[in-house]
Formats: C-alpha cells, sequence, structure tokens
C-alpha cells in the first residue's frame, strides 16, 4: 500500500516534469533561435544549441526602423490607458461596493457584459470614431480605445478587493470626523494597494498583448505598437525569422516578468473577480 | 452627527463615484455598438462612394447569413470552441488536481512554469508555432523525421492547419485554467472528501459526486470567460495562417475583417459582428443556465 503510494507520487512528479518541458520548450526555442547566426537559422537539419550564439538579430531590431518606435508607442499607449484606468476605476469600483445595491448591480452587469463583445465587433465603429476625432494613427487614439476593455476588467477585479475591507474600519473613520472622500483616499485605497497592483499589471499587459485595434487604428511609426510591427514583417513569400524570434523575445519580457512575481495576487483577483460573477 | 453637513446622501454619494466612469463607458462602447447597429441597416459601401446611406432592412443581414463563407466560419470557429473548451477543462482540471495534491513537494515551482505563458500575447504564440512547424527547417518536422513519422507540410493542410491555430490556442490559454481550477481546488474544504474516504469511495467517485460538484462555480469561471475568448480568436489565425490555406481556417473574427477592412463592405461586416455579439450572448447564457 505505502509502496504503491510512493510510486503515485513518482509518477506525479515524472508527469509535471514532463508538462513543464512541453509548456517551456516552444519559447526556449524562441529564445535559441534568436540568438542563432544566419546561417544556423536556416540550416537543414536544424541546429537545436547554436554553435556560434550572436545578438546582432538583436542589434538589427534595434537599428532598423520600426521596432524601437513600436515598442516606445506600446509602452506610451500601455502606460497613459492603465493609469486612466486606474484612475478612472477605483472611484467606481469603491462606489459600486460600498454605496450602492440593486440599481449598481445592474450597472455593474453592463459593465461586465461588454466583456463579452468581440473586439472585432467594435472595429469599424471606433475606425469612423477616431476618423472624425482625427485621432487615427494616434497614440492617444488608441489610448482611449483601449478603455474600453481595460475599464471592465479593473472595475471588475477592484470591486471585490474593496468589498474584502472590513466596515468596521470605515465606521471607525467616520467617528473620527472624516469625511466619505478621506475615508476612501486614506483608509481604503491603502489598504486595497494589492488589488491595485492586480489591477494595474492587468490593465497594463491587455494594453500590451492587443493587436486588432492597434492593427486597424495605426499605420505609421508615429503610433504602431510592437504587435503590429511584428506582424507586419510576415510577408507571403519568406519571414525574417532572426528579427521575429528576437523581436518576440523582448516583447514578451515584460509578461514573463509579471507572471513570475505576481502569480498569487494575480490567482486571487482572479478567482474573487471570477466566482462572484 | 457628521451626516448634518452632507450634501449627498451615501447612495447618491455613490452614484456620484460611479457616473464620470459610466460616462466614459457609455461613450466608448454603447455609442460603438449603437453605431454598428445603425450601420448593420443602412446601405454604406466605401467601394462604391456617393451611394449615401439609405435604409436597407434587413438585406446586410440577409446577405451575410446567406454568405456561403460566412456559415463555413460560424460552424468552423464553433466547432474549435467545442473542441478547445474541452481540451482544456479536461487538461486543466488534470494539472490542477496534480498540482493539488497533499505529497506535493515544490508545487509553487511547478505552478509557476506550467502557467509561464499565462501573460503572453497571442500574436507571439501564433508566431512561435508558425517557425516551430515550418515545414523545411522546422524543428517539430525534424523531430518527426528523427522517429520515422512523416513530415507534414503543416500550415499547407486545412486540418492541420486548424490543428495548429488549435495548438498555438492551447499553449498560451491553459494557463488561465490551471490558475482558476487550482484555486477552486484549493478553497474546496477537506471534511466532505474526508466523509466520503470514510464511506469507503474510490478516487473516481470521490471527484465525480464529491470534487467535481464542488468546483462547479470555479468551472463556470474557466468556461465563460475561455468561450467569450475563444470565439473571437483573431491574433493567432491572423498570424498563424491567415485564415488559410484558401480560406480553410477562417474563422469569425477574421471573415467580419475581410468583409469590413479587405472587402470595404462595412454593412454587412456590421451586421456579421452583430450576429457574433448574438451568438456570444446566447452561448454565454445557455452556459451560465446550465451550469446554475
Amino acid at each position: 500500500m505505502i509502496a504503491a503510494r510512493r510510486s503515485f507520487g513518482i509518477v506525479t512528479y515524472v508527469v509535471l516534469v514532463v508538462l513543464v518541458i512541453a509548456v517551456l520548450l516552444p519559447l526556449a526555442w524562441l529564445y535559441l533561435s534568436s540568438i542563432k547566426n544566419g546561417v544556423e537559422m536556416y540550416s537543414i537539419p536544424p541546429i537545436i544549441i547554436p554553435r556560434n550564439p550572436t545578438l546582432s538579430s538583436y542589434r538589427q531590431i534595434f537599428t532598423d526602423r520600426g521596432f524601437e518606435s513600436g515598442f516606445l508607442n506600446s509602452v506610451i499607449v500601455a502606460v497613459v490607458s492603465t493609469l486612466a484606468t486606474i484612475v478612472l476605476s477605483c472611484p467606481a469600483a469603491y462606489g459600486f461596493s460600498r454605496y450602492l445595491n440593486r440599481g449598481g448591480s445592474v450597472i455593474m452587469f453592463f459593465v461586465l457584459a461588454t466583456r463579452m463583445f468581440p473586439p472585432v465587433t467594435f472595429c469599424l465603429p471606433f475606425f469612423m470614431l477616431m476618423l472624425h476625432l482625427h485621432l487615427i494613427n494616434t497614440k492617444v487614439g488608441l489610448a482611449i480605445v483601449y478603455l474600453s476593455f481595460q475599464l471592465p476588467l479593473a472595475i471588475w477585479l477592484l470591486e471585490s478587493f474593496f468589498r474584502e475591507i472590513p466596515r468596521e474600519l470605515e465606521d471607525a473613520g467616520k467617528v473620527d470626523g472624516l469625511s466619505r472622500t478621506q475615508i476612501l483616499i486614506r483608509l481604503v485605497i491603502p489598504l486595497a494597494l494589492p488589488g491595485l497592483a492586480v489591477a494595474t499589471i492587468f490593465s497594463f499587459l491587455l494594453s500590451w498583448n492587443e493587436f486588432i485595434y492597434a492593427l486597424i487604428l495605426t499605420r505609421t511609426d508615429v503610433a504602431r505598437t510592437v504587435p503590429v510591427v511584428i506582424s507586419g514583417w510576415i510577408s507571403v513569400f519568406q519571414i525574417l525569422w532572426g528579427k521575429m524570434t528576437a523581436a518576440s523575445g523582448v516583447y514578451v519580457l515584460p509578461a514573463l516578468v509579471f507572471v513570475s512575481f505576481v502569480q498569487k495576487g494575480m490567482l486571487k483577483g482572479l478567482m474573487q473577480g471570477g466566482l462572484k460573477g | 452627527m457628521a451626516a448634518k453637513y452632507r450634501l449627498l446622501s451615501d447612495r447618491n454619494y455613490g452614484l456620484l463615484l460611479v457616473l464620470p466612469t459610466t460616462t466614459v463607458l457609455v461613450l466608448i462602447i454603447i455609442f460603438p455598438l449603437g453605431y454598428s447597429i445603425y450601420l448593420s441597416f443602412v446601405s454604406l459601401d466605401l467601394l462604391r462612394p456617393g451611394h449615401g446611406s439609405n435604409f436597407v432592412g434587413l438585406l446586410n443581414y440577409l446577405r451575410v447569413v446567406t454568405d456561403p463563407l460566412f456559415a463555413q466560419s460560424l460552424l468552423r470557429t464553433l466547432a474549435f470552441v467545442v473542441v478547445t473548451l474541452s481540451f482544456e477543462l479536461v487538461y486543466g482540471l488534470f494539472v490542477a488536481i496534480l498540482l493539488n495534491r497533499a505529497v506535493l513537494k515544490g508545487r509553487g515551482v511547478f505552478r509557476t512554469l506550467l502557467v509561464f505563458p499565462l501573460m503572453i500575447a497571442p500574436i507571439v504564440s501564433g508566431l512561435q508555432w508558425r517557425w516551430i512547424l515550418a515545414d523545411q527547417y522546422g524543428v517539430l518536422n525534424y523531430l518527426l523525421h528523427l522517429v520515422g513519422l512523416p513530415a507534414p507540410v503543416w500550415l499547407g493542410e486545412p486540418v492541420s492547419a486548424m490543428a495548429a491555430i488549435f495548438v498555438a490556442n492551447f499553449w498560451v490559454s491553459t494557463p488561465f485554467d490551471i490558475m482558476v481550477l487550482l484555486a477552486g481546488l484549493q478553497g474546496i474544504p477537506d471534511e466532505p472528501v474526508e466523509a466520503a474516504i470514510i464511506d469507503g469511495a474510490g478516487w473516481f467517485t470521490r471527484l465525480r459526486y464529491v470534487t467535481l460538484p464542488l468546483l462547479k462555480p470555479a468551472i463556470l469561471v474557466v468556461l465563460l470567460i475561455r468561450l467569450a475568448d475563444a470565439i473571437r480568436i483573431f491574433d493567432i489565425v491572423y498570424v498563424l495562417t491567415g485564415g488559410g490555406p484558401g480560406d480553410s481556417t477562417e474563422v469569425f473574427s477574421t471573415y467580419i475583417f475581410r468583409v469590413s477592412f479587405t472587402n470595404l463592405n462595412l454593412s454587412q461586416g456590421a451586421a456579421g459582428s452583430l450576429v457574433m455579439v448574438f451568438i456570444t450572448a446566447l452561448m454565454s447564457f445557455i452556459l451560465s443556465r446550465r451550469f446554475r
């Protein structure tokens, strides 16, 4: 019995290790490819471990036009839209969680229902809207459009974090003569900082990863973001895989860093937000 | 009392907090939606300028629904959603159960590594698999060759191209399933499971009659969120197959994208996308009903 249990445990480890390798290999291949020189890149049969590792692909993406400006655009759009999201969603989420009951939950439902709309639905109207506002091919225009999916998610996450804060604390603040706004700023927000961090990171990465709106709404280096720049390198006849893998490798770094460090907080946010809805 | 100098009741104060954001959301969601609905009922064709925009009733909807490409992309997308969600759920549950085993040491490390692709952009997943599956210098075909298996032209055949989309999506999506299901499992109290053990229930019986029913809320979250994501799949298809070969991997989003922005048939595109919204809403509704 005990022997059977132990072997069962070993099987678990073996299966998990195999799965980890299967999950990480594609990414490892991407990075391995990004440090190959042109000859090793396209050798048949493929060379698994590069014999002459080189950073030339990385040098190339930063000297050729497109990627560097795309990277800056991605950063600016993500930072601006995320800041706006947090500033706008904090009071709203708090209002929903603390002051509004039935009427609030109706509005809340609509906020959440917007998550169901496929983005392709909005491509056309956003395109027309930005055309009329003269915001086509601008970072501002893109950041505004990104609010449409960042805001619902941030409100969804933050509302559940605010709800966890004990009401007694706010009552104590009231007794001490704090106004409602002071209670929000001085007592509630500091306590909800972990939740704010989760909402900020999620919003940032949503903006960072967004593709279809950027594809429609930007066309030159002034506003094109990384995914649009990279996808523009695809051509029917050939793809420069050195550039492609290096650019992808740089582009996914924020996602990898965040996932490694804030996984627990993300998990909590997902669960709280999710199970309630 | 403090309430004396308050101009607003608590309720109105709450409304005041909520109002600015709600206004922004109405402007950037309801307005575009309204515009889409308007477009879908008029005839607006950028290829025929000066044509004006006149009310045409349900003509655009009729055109979309009778377009054979529409029906094909719709069916393909629905099949993709069903297959993807089933596989993701089974795999997610399997991994979550493994990670949740009491004897497991280093759970945190395993979890971090298994959900590593969690926030990676879908287009990178698409590109990365395009590179792995490349027919001549692709690493997968090389490995298949090593073990003596045939090396197909993955993106050149309809079925294998669809399979490639499935794999690229699976790789980047399952971390979410694992995370939510694991959290769900960890939230299940020990008592019911222990009671079942005392009653002599085997592993499978416990899973079927104790664990899964208690896991329902987490499973519903996974299904609803992944349904909405899978039905809108675009990025991966765009960079991996571009809808090809031919239009054999055209999905709903790429179809509407092409009608609207390549054929510039805006009204028909709007009608198609509203049909898509309707189908998404209907499926989510049915799903949440069946689970409650």
